[in-house]
């Protein structure tokens, strides 16, 4: 009996429970539209065949049709020569003509006749079925043909459509277009080199100086470790001209090497004091028995403590590879010429200031970036749960 | 009671030697003292070597380090390529500095080896023989050899940078007057500093950069957070199926490179051409495109948002773990004592995962201030405004971005030292709080 009253009194609480249960799957799917579109229509414009952002379509993977020239601007469904920009009527309905390179012509209807749907006008002057895609009416204050496509100024009006006739396939044009004209395959061997440099030097360099300064005793090694400790306060680019000067007077500018040896100088601080607290966990007595059976400094560190230490050690040669990847300010600094270039600066100047043409290709070169670069990510996150939680870091 | 003097357990009581000969000898000259008297013979010549290096240099040591103090002369008649370099001069001199420090260190390394050789004799009678001395640093080369490679590194890149940085703020090293090797630099002494805050666009400049730094990092930081943790109880709530597929999803803005995702962002929101202004448009929201990041309040906007998306997972991951590895017993005890659901997160999880991710909100906070990128990649600073023309500040600059803009595009270094040097002021105190928690500092052990 009790059975029954408590499942009716389950089901009157049931309909808020069921709108917020709505309420919340409609906010995460709205935040996951939110959180894939960048990427998605990034992913999409590199494989796009238009060069310029404005050629692009809105939603990602239609493919945007490229117009080559304009015809005329027609009033009615006649076409005339292209009229002043000024004496179009802003009350009647105007029919833009832009010929299409396979089928024939778009007519694209703005103003008073607003509801017209787009429409294809074959070369033998038959109009075809109306294809997707509402226009919306709005004053011309002026038309403009970038070579690609119609622009319109002062008003916001669909002139822009015609890129949304989805005609199907992907090109890899963009990706062609990265390798011939662009210097990118010398930008992504750099910063290969120059992280798998850094990671050498790093790991070498840091991991023998926490292990010194974890084992041993000698004079000056408190304020050692102090001023490293307070040199990694100071933010990175704190001394960039000094290091821009002092490069310059080694004559290592424009050279990766000179990059080289900034990085790694400038992940010492904070690594040593990373493995060091690492190494004090691992105990003395491991390193006393070495010593009794013979074995020398380097052979103890070589075949004692770096394989015990070895998760840590592998976090930091991960951290250390893919710090340069990103890297702005300093390349930027350091690097002039082209080919000497890394992938941050190579891509940030692909689109700063010419935001409009090289959009495409930019986001073919993100995407060879970012694919990498997710798979390591992916990677590191489990390693880097499995070196927390394993206990021998403690923080 | 008869009270006993505690010695510390570090000072050794100095006991005075009888013979003081070796050590005046070694105060004449390095190495003296352990070659005449001590019959030291390696650590002798090392350091007779060291000395003779200098003295033999002595001039060199001398011209570099005037040259850090008058930083060159302007010689017109000479042709470019010859004039004094003022900033090799600092360079240099700074280096020369550095390598007389390191020698008087050494100097005074000698002294004291040749005070406890002696002590050392007085005790036990004999000099240790050149065998038991070569043993003995081969033992302690190791952390030598093993150290050096960090030590040069550390002070070419990072001491040298940081003390010629904090000096160029007290020069007038910029462009168009005073860029060698054309001109020459000299020092002003605090001039920079009250150009900086005096001169009236560059301290309204400055005042707006500084607020709005200050702004956007509470901002960044909070909007952040509380997204982290909407979005952290969303996927912990019982009613969500596949938590994990929306996780994954999720952290995608997060493992896809920060750069990238900003020049996205930064195309998607273009005024005229960007996707977004015309998914609006077409959909009847707006009619014309909005200026997202060329109209000062909405590129501001923009800013916060675009970072929100950018760091939201990164407090979403953090504070699912913390809810997760709150003990259960902990509920079940509020429900035995008749909490609903508003109840047990008010008082149970919240105060929990505020006390917890208190450390990581100011960590947040400091990187939000020098959060360059978010800044730059995005709006470069613009839009412009009147101040702008002189100070060369944005209006959505911070700090670190108008430093940037200042050294790389107009080349105002003396101003751009400055600015560091207050950002760092700024930058201190969060600094030391978040050493100050770290377990070495708590334990006292180094």
């Amino acid at each position: 009996m009790t059975e029954g009253k408590e499942k009716r009194a389950h089901k009157r609480i049931s309909i808020s429970r069921i709108i917020t249960t709505i309420m919340l799957y409609i906010m995460l799917f709205v935040i996951v539209i939110l959180v894939i579109y960048p990427l998605s229509f990034t992913v999409s414009s590199a494989f796009s065949d238009s060069n310029s952002l404005s050629g692009l379509s809105v939603l990602p993977f239609t493919h945007s049709v490229k117009v080559d020239t304009i015809d005329a601007i027609a009033l009615g469904e006649n076409a005339y020569a292209l009229p002043d920009v000024e004496k179009l009527p802003t009350d009647k309905a105007i029919y833009v003509v832009i010929p299409q390179t396979n089928t024939g012509s778009a007519t694209l209807a703005i103003g008073d006749n607003a509801a017209l749907p787009l429409r294809m006008k074959a070369k033998d002057g038959t109009l075809s079925e109306p294809a997707e895609g509402k226009l919306k009416e709005g004053r011309i204050a002026g038309i403009t043909f970038n070579g690609t496509e119609l622009v319109v100024e002062k008003t916001y009006t669909n002139a822009t459509l015609p890129t949304y006739m989805a005609f199907g396939g992907f090109s890899l044009i963009q990706f062609k277009k990265l390798f011939e004209d662009t210097n990118y395959k010398y930008w992504f061997f750099n910063t290969f080199k120059i992280a798998c440099a850094n990671t050498v030097i790093s790991v070498l360099c840091t991991t023998v100086a926490a292990y010194i300064f974890s084992r041993f005793r000698f004079r000056g090694k408190k304020p050692m470790l102090m001023s490293m400790l307070i040199l990694q306060m100071f933010p990175s680019f704190a001394g960039m001209i000094a290091t821009y000067v002092l490069i310059w007077r080694l004559g290592l500018l424009d050279n990766l090497f000179g990059l080289i040896l900034v990085y790694s100088a400038g992940s010492i601080p904070y690594n040593t004091w990373l493995i060091k607290g690492y190494l004090d966990t691992i105990p003395r007595s491991l390193d006393e028995a070495a010593r009794v059976d013979g074995a020398g400094y380097f052979r103890t560190f070589r075949t004692i403590i770096l394989p015990i230490a070895r998760p840590m050690v592998t976090f930091l040669a991960v951290t250390s590879f893919t710090g340069p990847w990103m890297d702005f300010i300093l390349p930027r600094l350091l690097l002039k010429s082209d080919v000497n270039k890394t992938l941050a600066i190579g891509l940030f100047e692909m689109i700063n200031g010419r935001e409009n043409n090289y959009f495409t290709q930019f986001a073919a070169g993100a995407v060879l970036v970012a694919i990498p670069f997710i798979i390591i990510f992916a990677i590191n996150q489990q390693y880097m749960t499995q070196v927390l939680s394993s206990g021998a870091v403690k923080e | 009671m008869a009270q006993q003097t505690v010695t510390s357990p570090r000072k050794i009581p100095v006991r005075k030697i009888k013979n003081r000969r070796p050590v005046v000898a070694s105060c004449l000259f390095m190495g003296l003292g352990q070659l005449l008297y001590q019959k030291q013979f390696i650590k002798g010549i090392f350091y007779a070597l060291i000395e003779l290096m200098v003295i033999i240099n002595a001039n060199t040591f001398l011209q570099k380090i005037t040259g850090l103090i008058t930083l060159g002369d302007p010689k017109p008649e000479l042709p470019v390529k010859d004039r004094d370099h003022s900033i090799f001069m600092m360079v240099e001199g700074i280096i020369f500095l550095i390598l007389f420090v390191v020698f008087l260190c050494l100097y005074v390394t000698n002294i004291l080896d040749a005070h406890r050789t002696q002590k050392r004799f007085e005790r036990v009678g004999h000099y240790p023989t050149q065998r038991v001395v070569a043993s003995s640093l081969a033992d302690s080369s190791f952390a030598f050899i093993g150290l050096s490679p960090v030590i040069v590194l550390l002070s070419f890149f990072v001491i040298i940078p940081l003390m010629f940085s904090a000096m160029l703020a007290f020069t007038n090293y910029a462009s168009p007057d005073h860029i060698p090797p054309a001109n020459t630099v000299d020092w002003v002494g605090f001039g920079t500093f009250r150009d900086v805050f005096e001169k009236s666009e560059w301290a309204t400049g400055f005042t707006r950069t500084a607020v709005w730094t200050l702004v956007w990092a509470t901002l960044a930081t909070v909007t952040c957070y509380v997204g982290g943790m909407l979005m952290a109880m969303a996927m912990l709530d019982k009613r969500v199926k596949a938590p994990k597929l929306f996780r994954t999803i999720y952290i995608l803005p997060y493992a896809v490179p920060s750069m990238l995702s900003l020049m996205v962002w930064r195309n998607l929101l273009n005024g005229q051409f960007g996707p977004i202004n015309k998914i609006l448009i077409q959909w009847g929201w707006i009619d014309a495109p909005l200026p997202w990041l060329t109209q000062v309040d909405l590129a501001r906007f923009s800013c916060v948002l675009v970072n929100l998306w950018l760091g939201f997972p990164y407090f979403m991951m953090l504070i699912t773990g913390l809810m997760t590895s709150i003990p259960r017993d902990l509920y079940e005890a509020a429900d035995i004592d008749g909490a609903n659901k508003r109840v047990k997160f008010f008082r149970i999880t919240l105060p929990l995962v505020l006390y917890q991710t208190i450390p990581l909100f100011i960590m947040n906070f400091s990187f939000n201030l020098n959060n360059f990128g978010a800044v730059y990649f995005l709006t470069q600073g613009n839009p412009s405004d009147f101040t702008t023309t002189q100070s060369g500040a944005g209006t959505t600059d911070i700090l670190m971005s108008w430093m940037y803009k200042l050294t790389y595009d107009q080349r105002v270094y003396n101003k751009a030292a400055v600015v560091s040097i207050l950002v760092f002021l700024v930058i201190a105190p969060f600094a030391i709080y978040n050493f100050s928690r770290t377990k070495a500092f708590k334990d006292g052990e180094l």
